[in-house]
């Protein structure tokens, strides 16, 4: 470690040589020291020796010390500090490889390290402006990771996938166990399958109860049913499509007395008063064929527990409607307060 | 509530009482038109012109 001004003055002998030997030495050791060398000139690199093991080499300027560069004694490594700093033709003008990293003490590529969470970034098309796709690391990290890239491309819809120890690979969906839908069913864990995104965002979603004793399976049917067939189970949870074997049609209650009320009803339009005691049932959709069964009751209150009961007008049978007749237990056509008229079919 | 009323052939009167659950769907004038008998004249009440004394409910004569 040593400094000289490089400046041989006129002097005695020894002197002189004791002066050149300074000089060399100065120019063996890169100008090393803590400060400056005195007499320095404009364009004289330097090492600046302030810390011991890690000195930073410097270029003078004529004014000021560019810091150019910390070499590591410990690591064995050169730390280029100036980020700024660009090589022309590495990205510019180059044809063919414009960077390779290889150790060629050991033969062996090394590593690209972009310290501080910084991010690997790929610039678009100039022309097209000054976006890019940036890839980088989590801002914390319990350990390394290393990811593997799949040494080929896979095929049209496939998706890259780890096998647990950063090795990538590309591989086609599909499930050795049951899908999971994984989540608290209170925040909507559930397959929802959308609208067709022109028409809007709504979905259709399927979900599990909020509360199950027991794991429950459903099988769907293995082909589709028959028009206005219905889902039905085994009791084990295999669906399957079955018809209805009867159902009923239509029902309305009503009180037909006074301006007649209607109660409630199931497929009934609407009442129409014909005559004292006569009501005819108006469907709202027709019923398939007018072989239908028909039931009902005509509540007698002035008979108290004698229940009457209504017959329908056989010439009025039809898809759309029936005509009923109540009666009373004495066998005479009454204004009922509670009538109900039921259609199987 | 209204009600819907027609003179049938034999000059009694039908009076017709929309179900609460069709009104969910359907007009009162649309329930006229299906419940009440092809090419029949019709005219929709309100309820309080229906009178509530049925006694002599088959004599009722419906004025156009």
């Amino acid at each position: 470690m040593a400094q000289n001004d490089l400046v041989i003055a006129n002097q005695s002998f020894p002197s002189f040589r004791s002066d050149l030997n300074s000089a060399l030495q100065a120019i063996q050791t890169t100008h090393s020291g803590t400060s400056l060398p005195t007499g320095a000139l404009a364009g004289q690199i330097w090492l600046d020796t302030t810390n011991a093991t890690s000195p930073t080499l410097k270029f003078y300027d004529g004014t000021d010390s560019i810091s150019l560069a910390t070499i590591n004694y410990t690591a064995n490594t050169v730390d280029w500090l100036d980020s700024s700093v660009t090589i022309t033709g590495l990205s510019t003008t180059a044809t063919g490889t414009v960077l390779t990293l290889t150790d060629t003490a050991h033969t062996t590529s090394v590593n690209m390290i972009l310290g501080n969470n910084t991010a690997l970034r790929f610039n678009e098309l100039t022309a097209n402006g000054s976006n890019y796709i940036g890839l980088k690391a989590p801002a914390s990290l319990s350990a390394d990771l290393t990811f593997t890239l799949p040494s080929t491309d896979g095929t049209s819809g496939q998706f890259l996938k780890t096998d647990g120890s950063g090795n990538l690979s590309f591989a086609s969906l599909s499930f050795a166990t049951p899908l999971a839908v994984v989540g608290d069913n209170v925040a909507g864990a559930s397959i929802r399958l959308p609208e067709d995104t022109d028409n809007g965002s709504n979905y259709v979603a399927i979900k599990a109860p909020d509360n199950l004793a027991s794991n429950l399976t459903l099988t769907l049917p293995s082909a589709d049913g028959t028009s206005g067939q219905v889902l039905q189970t085994n009791g084990s949870g295999v669906l399957s499509f079955a018809g209805v074997s009867s159902e009923t049609k239509v029902w309305v209650n009503f009180d037909g007395t006074g301006t007649v009320a209607i109660r409630q009803s199931k497929n009934v339009s609407s009442i129409t008063d014909i005559a004292t005691g006569r009501y005819r049932v108006n469907f709202t959709t027709s019923i398939s064929d007018s072989s239908y069964a028909l039931s009902g009751t005509a509540g007698d209150a002035t008979y108290g527990t004698n229940a009457g009961y209504i017959t329908p007008d056989h010439n009025s049978i039809s898809t759309t409607s029936i005509e009923v007749a109540c009666w009373n237990y004495l066998g005479q056509v009454f204004d009922s307060p509670l009538v109900s008229v039921i259609v199987h079919r | 509530m209204k009600r819907i009323i027609y003179k049938n052939l034999d000059n009694s009167v039908s009076i017709i009482i929309p179900t609460d659950e069709a009104l969910q769907s359907m007009t009162i004038e649309q329930i006229a038109l299906k419940d009440v008998p092809a090419n029949t004249p019709y005219k929709i009440v309100d309820v309080s012109e229906i009178p509530s004394d049925r006694t002599f409910r088959n004599a009722w004569e419906y004025v156009e």
